[in-house]
């Protein structure tokens, strides 16, 4: 461990909290809703602090292990939700324990409230949006730039380099790989918002909603989210902006890179295309069948916007799914499970893990009958190296304990069992709603104090992948 | 394909289940319930059947030639289907189920030892039936040690390539003699077991019907009971005491009382996994006991609450699905406990269904070990059970069937769920139930409910999830895989 580094990394972090805070207050101090000291303090003060750490440890050619990385994303994310959660304490609305689970739920794209948008002034709505975009953009830096060298999350099953520690010489290419994306996802969310303006929303909901959009985090400034505008043409735009962020970003940085043909051969791009469009159609069926929905175009708008909205985590509203037909909802459970791609904003299990868990599936059935065969796993083309089969098996194993654990711990609250399982499966999943009474605002604020510090540490380690949080909790990450 | 192989084993079932059959028929007799109508015409047609075949198929003192492992999926998954549709026949004709399909669900649910059932009256049924209902089970136990302890190993597939046989391909015909004798010392075994428990259940009060017929299906880990209230009817600590010891120890490896049989020395118990198996039941009972005492849900009568989570505990690890409370009312953390222990279940090689506490060893090591790699990237890391190294191919297949258990968990609870007027921790827990092949589940399957509620797509599903999980799915899968019927 490299103290000077971690310090360093969460002086800029902190202080890069703070100066996005700068922007609310503004907002706040232009409306006059009040809340700009709210804004103001913390952020003055974060930047202030974060810039000392970062000044005072800068130093040039750093080594940085793998366990450096690790203590660096858990921290960074804690103490940037820590610092975000400040506004909400200052307003005078909400404790500290809500404020922390907002802001969290913020900076991993959950979505989870503890509070309707109808009780939080416009400038905490756009901060609680800006925190989904921040988090969003430091997940696609984290999984597509970092991760893959450093040897965690699915994106590593795209890369044949082995795990080594981060060595000096690839800062450089990083932060290049970084810059690319920054501009990637920047001009993703500009395209949204001037598409949502076209589509007749007000400037302060569309800038909101393209924020949580492309973060696929979920936050609305409505109660009834997406589905006030009532707008065939606003929920195709939000359509069209999940799918894309619920995309490898490495698919777009190839794009930039000149390799288009590459780029959209990607095994899990169409496989994860293919889940949305065989859910949509599945649904649409059901739900006309059933006479859940009056016409076929009315089924299939909101087939279509329930199986984008939840397979990419995002989980705008635009209808109450839970007097759906039972074959809808458990789709949309499967959605939420699978999730969207690596390397992208989306939560969830991954489209690639789930391609690679079949086909190992298959493998095994094979296996059986010809014990001797050698049964190469390949990703398109690339063979996936036998220690990462190991890995993403064990992800899986990791993610069902994780989920009984959970829905134990909240059980042990008095909670009903299904919404237990229900709340801790939205966090795990990043989507912040689930089937029943999870996903209501009342539900969450409704929970003790260590239940919702429980689906706080849900949501991060359902963000960072698991393991990249499990690892601190072990002995040996403490030890030499 | 070794087809003659395969008819071969289809008409020892047949023969078996005939000659089977008439032990209720006698007791039906002597009973004189009126049931002997039931079996005596299955009887003699199977015993006829089933000889007859045996004798066209080949003389039995000539070997039956090269034995593939495709032979062995295609012999053991015909085996449990035949006999789950032959041994509903009684029911069939003495009218328990109006359809073959209920009675179908019934007899698998026996001949997989899971002991979910569609009666919600159990004593309107005549004691011969109620007799052959948990006579399904103690076979179907039997049939299991004996696929998974004798001849398994000798395969090298299962989880009893944990269990120190070297991984072989293919099977030559001369090891059949050792699976034969094998097989007969696991016989003796499990019979010593159940003439063990029938005296001890004597002994605690028990009448001679009710000790043979709870005997069957504790020994099989299966949980029939010919009482509507199970366990709880008697409300004897004596009896409570007896089943909980002979459920534990039918979540035994019989591998390993095979070892203690043949080399007669203690230390083969001293087992890892059977360490492990121990160690989670007696933690899961202190913390559900903790729970039910914290929460007051037995108000000041803690001993009530132990004896409680003691039984309930120990009969779902073992998957056999015994009741003595409802634990329906208990606080959701304590229910919660139970749902994960089905999952766990018991040892790999005995009767109990789950999957398995070695594999569960494994898994968790594996993920200490990414976890371990995740800080130390090139480090080497082999999977040790008790000190010796474990192939990795054993490693992939485990985790394998993890996840396909889960996969196939979640596909079935999808299916169940489509079923409106089930809520979705009804149907939950019914696959959990099934796949872990335990019995009761939770809410409208619950303990003192039966699988009544569920409509026929649901009672198919769940009849197929008894079969995968008791079969632990690859051995059925397979036959699904088109590699299996290619050349």
């Amino acid at each position: 461990m490299h103290p000077r580094v971690i310090a360093n990394a969460l002086g800029a972090v902190v202080a890069a909290g703070g100066a996005a805070m700068l922007l609310p207050a503004a907002f706040s101090s232009l409306t006059g809703d009040g809340n700009a000291p709210a804004f103001g303090f913390p952020a003055l003060s974060a930047v202030a602090l974060g810039a000392a750490l970062f000044f005072y440890t800068r130093r040039p050619d750093t080594y940085v292990s793998g366990r450096d990385v690790f203590f660096i994303v858990v921290s960074g994310w804690i103490s940037v939700a820590t610092v975000g959660s400040l506004p909400f304490v200052l307003s005078g609305i909400m404790g500290p324990v809500d404020a922390f689970f907002n802001s969290m739920a913020g900076f991993t794209t959950t979505g989870a409230s503890t509070a309707s948008p109808e009780e939080l002034a416009p400038s905490l709505l756009l901060w609680r949006s800006m925190t989904q975009w921040a988090g969003g953009i430091g997940i696609v830096v984290l999984f597509v730039a970092l991760a893959p060298l450093v040897g965690f999350g699915a994106t590593q099953l795209y890369t044949a380099e082995a795990a080594t520690p981060v060595v000096e010489r690839l800062t450089p290419r990083i932060q290049d790989t970084a810059k690319v994306l920054t501009y990637i996802y920047c001009a993703l969310t500009a395209a949204v918002v001037v598409a949502l303006m076209l589509a007749g929303m007000g400037s302060f909901d569309a800038v909101n909603h393209a924020m949580t959009t492309v973060a696929t985090g979920g936050y609305a400034t409505r109660a009834d989210s997406v589905a006030a505008f009532d707008s065939w043409a606003i929920e195709l735009v939000v359509v069209a902006g999940m799918v894309l962020s619920g995309t490898n970003f490495a698919v777009y940085f190839q794009v930039t890179q000149g390799s288009v043909k590459r780029a959209f051969g990607n095994r899990e791009f169409l496989a994860y295309i293919g889940i949305i469009l065989a859910a949509t159609f599945l649904m649409t069926a059901s739900l006309y069948a059933f006479d859940y929905k009056a016409s076929v175009l009315l089924a299939f708008r909101e087939a279509l916007f329930q199986s984008a909205s939840l397979t990419t985590g995002t989980a705008f509203g635009t209808a109450d799914w839970n007097s759906w037909d039972p074959l809808s909802q458990g789709l949309l459970m499967v959605l939420m499970a699978i999730g969207g791609c690596a390397g992208s904003t989306s939560g969830g299990i991954k489209v690639v893990r789930i391609l690679l868990l079949s086909r190992n599936a298959a493998q095994d059935a094979f296996r059986m009958v010809h014990p001797r065969a050698v049964t190469p796993l390949k990703l398109g083309s690339r063979v996936v190296p036998e220690r990462l089969r190991i890995t993403f098996l064990g992800f899986f194993f990791v993610y069902v304990a994780t989920l009984g654990v959970g829905t134990l711990l909240i059980a042990l609250h008095q909670v009903p069992l299904a919404s237990a399982f229900g709340s801790v499966f939205a966090c795990l999943n990043i989507t912040g709603t689930s089937l029943g009474p999870v996903g209501d605002p009342d539900f969450y604020s409704a929970l003790p104090a260590s239940a919702k510090m429980t689906l706080t540490f849900y949501m991060l380690l359902g963000r960072l992948e698991l393991l990249t949080v499990l690892v601190l909790l072990t002995p040996a990450f403490w030890r030499a | 394909m070794n087809f003659r192989l395969v008819l071969r084993v289809g008409s020892t079932v047949v023969l078996a289940l005939g000659v089977s059959l008439l032990i209720p028929l006698l007791l039906s007799l002597l009973y004189r319930d009126g049931s002997w109508r039931s079996f005596l015409f299955p009887a003699a047609v199977m015993t006829i059947t089933g000889a007859a075949a045996l004798r066209l198929t080949g003389s039995s003192g000539r070997a039956s030639g090269y034995v593939s492992t495709q032979d062995v999926y295609l012999s053991v998954t015909l085996a449990w289907t035949l006999a789950t549709l032959l041994g509903g026949v009684p029911f069939l004709i003495e009218g328990t189920f109006p359809n073959i399909l209920d009675s179908s669900f019934e007899t698998m649910s026996g001949f997989t030892t899971t002991g979910a059932t569609l009666l919600s009256n159990i004593e309107a049924q005549t004691p011969s039936i109620l007799f052959w209902r948990s006579m399904t089970q103690w076979l179907g136990g039997i049939g299991i040690v004996v696929l998974f302890v004798a001849v398994a190993p000798v395969l090298g597939v299962g989880a009893a390539r944990l269990l120190g046989a070297e991984v072989s391909g293919l099977t030559q015909p001369r090891l059949t003699p050792r699976i034969a004798d094998t097989a007969k010392a696991l016989v003796v075994i499990y019979l010593l077991i159940s003439l063990a428990e029938t005296l001890c259940l004597l002994a605690a009060g028990m009448s001679p019907y009710d000790a043979v017929v709870h005997t069957f299906t504790t020994v099989a880990t299966g949980g029939f009971s010919p009482k509507t209230a199970s366990i709880g009817f008697y409300d004897s600590l004596a009896i409570e005491v007896v089943i909980v010891f002979f459920m534990t120890v039918s979540g035994i490896s019989f591998s390993l009382y095979y070892l203690l049989y043949t080399r007669r020395r203690l230390g083969v118990m001293l087992d890892r996994e059977l360490l492990a198996y121990l160690g989670i039941l007696v933690v899961a009972m202190v913390f559900v006991w903790g729970v039910l005492v914290f929460e007051g849900t037995y108000g000041s009568s803690w001993g009530a609450a132990l004896r409680d989570s003691v039984f309930s505990v120990s009969s779902i690890i073992t998957t056999t699905g015994y009741v003595t409370t409802d634990f329906d009312r208990w606080d959701t953390g304590a229910k919660t406990i139970l749902i994960l222990l089905m999952f766990v279940g018991g040892c790999a090689g005995s009767t109990a269904g789950g999957i398995k506490v070695i594999r569960m060893l494994i898994v968790v090591q594996t993920i200490l070990q990414n976890i371990f790699r995740m800080v130390h990237p090139r480090a080497v890391t082999p999977l040790k059970i008790g000190g010796r190294v474990v192939p990795e191919g054993v490693r992939m297949s485990v985790l394998g069937l993890f996840a396909a258990w889960i996969g196939i968990f979640s596909l079935a609870t999808f299916l169940v769920a489509l079923q409106d007027n089930l809520t979705l921790i009804s149907s939950a827990t019914a696959v959990a139930a099934t796949l872990n092949v335990v019995g009761p589940g939770l809410g409208q399957v619950g303990a003192t409910e039966s699988y009544e509620i569920v409509d026929p797509l649901g009672r198919i599903v769940l009849t197929v999830c008894m079969l995968l999980g008791r079969l632990e799915i690859f051995t059925v899968l397979a036959l699904l895989s088109p590699a299996f019927w290619r050349r």
